[in-house]
């Protein structure tokens, strides 16, 4: 059976293998260059646009779902071969479960590597950038190895009940990214205990902090010295107190400098949730194997199907 | 032994049961014709012998044991599906190689000589294979795995008339050497008549005959005589099927005793005449009453 699952599946292996290996040399390739000019003005184009093989490598584990996935099952389906295949002396569970690991090997095999070279490649960026927020988490460690186990069993799973190749691609992708991102906006900020930090905070309240503490900021808001929530500066206690103290109120035409100066001498601070740099692996590993599990669970669904609800 | 053993068996899609209520038992050793208009439930009735498909009701059994229960069950079941699938990107030998991988009783010799004696090129892609040459193909994958029950479903279809004969030659010979029970599903009357042995009528879901096809030629008579009612024949004499002209009266009676009404001209019956007289019956509702309605 297994020469069978290999022999349907070559082609797709083969050509994932060679677009993979080009990757990895123009990585390993740049590298050092981009090592000696990451943070300086220097940074070419041609360096920045290699950032965006990391969009690639948030894609990849799509690809793998829609056309390593869907079609396992449902090309079969479509093409009646399943009643061939299924009629030799092999058990359907058997079956899928080798379709299943050669795919799986493949996929684990391509992101993995994948995922490693460019988390690697990216170590020179990271310093000056931010590895924790929701554009970076994607591109980097274990985590699309996980993605992409999920998206191929939810491939599978789609083929064997839509039974057609083209809806279960469409489907997949769609589901794919549907999981993906929600998990994204509404799990993974909980997966692990947010880090709580003040700090200084300008008349807006609110400044974009994610490189200023290296990290993921879930939320900001600013409070007074004595920890009320403050809303607008100019407004309420604060706002009284800003008049009383450095004579800045709403009309009083102050520069920026003075503003600031003010707020600073009031102690206005921003009380920040955060996901620091730190937190990077953990919430990585968790991330991890929630999608593995669920990647398990998809595929447990898919071999109950076939067995039940299939002819 | 018995080849097939269905108790009550039903499957349903749906709504629609497109098997329904269905029990008889073939022994081991025939030629099995399955024939029935379309829609009738061929297809499904073989699905569920060969373990596609699961029951919704009642049992089958398949050699004695559930179809498809496992590598060791499936090894002894062989079956060709409808339109006859093949890996279409597969080359000819890779699908005998198949066949070696997944099972464990494969016949090489027998699928390497099938294959070079029907001219199929080795290393041609099944893609590229003639209607015919793919049911070939399929067909010697079928046969390859040496199976003691073989289950075709309407194997003949896409063959010309030549090939159609050779192939049921092919077939015969095959069972009188090494597999002990074939079920084939047919339209075709005069194939089924040429090879089986034993015959299996399904309309409507429903089984409405089965048994050895010379019993069952012995056991049905045609009566023709003046237009009358058959509310009077004698209750060992099953009606199948009745018809009417302006002056005559044709029933299809079924019966182990002689027919003594020196009325009635008795003649004896084909297998044609036989199967579409049961395919045309509808179940429970057998034309008793005379002069009404006949359903075509």
């Amino acid at each position: 059976m297994s020469w069978l699952a290999w022999r349907q599946f070559r082609t797709q292996a083969l050509l994932a293998a060679a677009a993979t290996a080009a990757i990895v040399v123009t990585l390993v390739l740049t590298r050092d260059r981009l090592a000696r000019v990451a943070g300086t003005e220097d940074i070419s184009t041609a360096l920045d646009s290699l950032q965006l093989l990391g969009t690639a490598l948030i894609g990849l584990p799509a690809f793998v779902g829609a056309f390593w996935g869907a079609p396992l099952i449902a090309r079969e389906l479509e093409t009646g071969t399943h009643r061939l295949v299924w009629t030799q002396s092999v058990t359907r569970g058997r079956w899928l479960a080798i379709k299943l690991a050669v795919a799986a090997v493949a996929a684990v095999a391509t992101a993995a590597l994948f995922s490693a070279t460019f988390t690697w490649w990216s170590v020179p960026l990271d310093q000056f950038g931010n590895r924790v927020g929701t554009a970076n988490f994607g591109q980097r460690g274990v985590a699309p190895v996980a993605y992409a186990l999920f998206a191929l069993a939810l491939g599978t799973l789609m083929g064997a009940i839509i039974r057609r190749t083209l809806p279960a691609m469409a489907a997949t992708l769609a589901g794919f990214f549907v999981v993906r991102f929600t998990f994204q906006w509404v799990v993974r900020p909980r997966l692990r205990a947010p880090v709580i930090a003040s700090r200084p905070s300008n008349e807006f309240g609110v400044q974009d902090g994610s490189s200023a503490l290296n990290g993921w900021v879930l939320s900001s808001h600013p409070v007074d010295a004595a920890g009320r929530a403050v809303h607008d500066v100019y407004a309420g206690e604060f706002g009284r107190q800003m008049a009383r103290v450095c004579g800045i109120t709403i009309d009083s035409g102050s520069s920026e400098g003075e503003r600031i100066e003010c707020i600073n001498r009031l102690g206005l601070t921003d009380i920040v949730r955060l996901h620091p740099d730190n937190h990077f692996w953990g919430l990585q590993i968790r991330e991890a194997i929630i999608f593995t599990l669920l990647a398990l669970i998809l595929a447990g669904v898919t071999f109950w199907w076939i067995k039940r609800r299939i002819s | 032994m018995i080849a097939i053993d269905a108790d009550h068996l039903g499957k349903r899609y749906g709504q629609r049961w497109a098997l329904r209520d269905c029990t008889l038992s073939v022994p081991e050793g025939h030629i099995v014709g399955l024939v029935g208009a379309n829609g009738a439930g061929k297809t499904t009735l073989l699905h569920l012998a060969v373990g596609l498909l699961v029951p919704t009701a009642g049992t089958i059994t398949a050699l004695g044991a559930r179809p498809g229960a496992g590598p060791q069950q499936l090894s002894r079941v062989g079956f060709l599906a409808q339109d006859a699938p093949v890996y279409s990107s597969l080359t000819v030998a890779e699908h005998l190689r198949l066949g070696q991988r997944l099972n464990p009783r494969w016949e090489r010799e027998l699928a390497t000589d099938r294959v070079r004696r029907l001219g199929l090129d080795p290393g041609q892609r099944a893609g590229r294979l003639s209607g015919g040459q793919r049911s070939q193909l399929a067909l010697t994958m079928a046969m390859g795995k040496r199976p003691e029950l073989l289950a075709l479903d309407e194997p003949v279809a896409s063959l010309d008339p030549l090939a159609r004969r050779a192939f049921l030659q092919d077939l015969m010979e095959l069972a009188a050497d090494l597999t002990p029970t074939v079920v084939l599903s047919s339209h075709l009357l005069s194939d089924v008549e040429r090879v089986c042995d034993y015959l299996i009528v399904l309309a409507d879901g429903q089984v409405r005959l089965h048994g050895a096809v010379d019993e069952l030629l012995a056991d049905h008579k045609i009566l023709t005589g003046p237009r009358r009612d058959v509310q009077s024949l004698p209750s060992s004499q099953e009606i199948v099927r009745v018809s009417h002209t302006d002056r005559q009266t044709t029933v299809v009676i079924r019966t182990a005793q002689p027919v003594l009404d020196p009325r009635w001209v008795v003649s004896t019956i084909g297998l044609e005449e036989l199967v579409l007289a049961y395919m045309s019956s509808s179940a429970g509702d057998r034309p008793t009453r005379a002069l009404g309605p006949v359903p075509a």
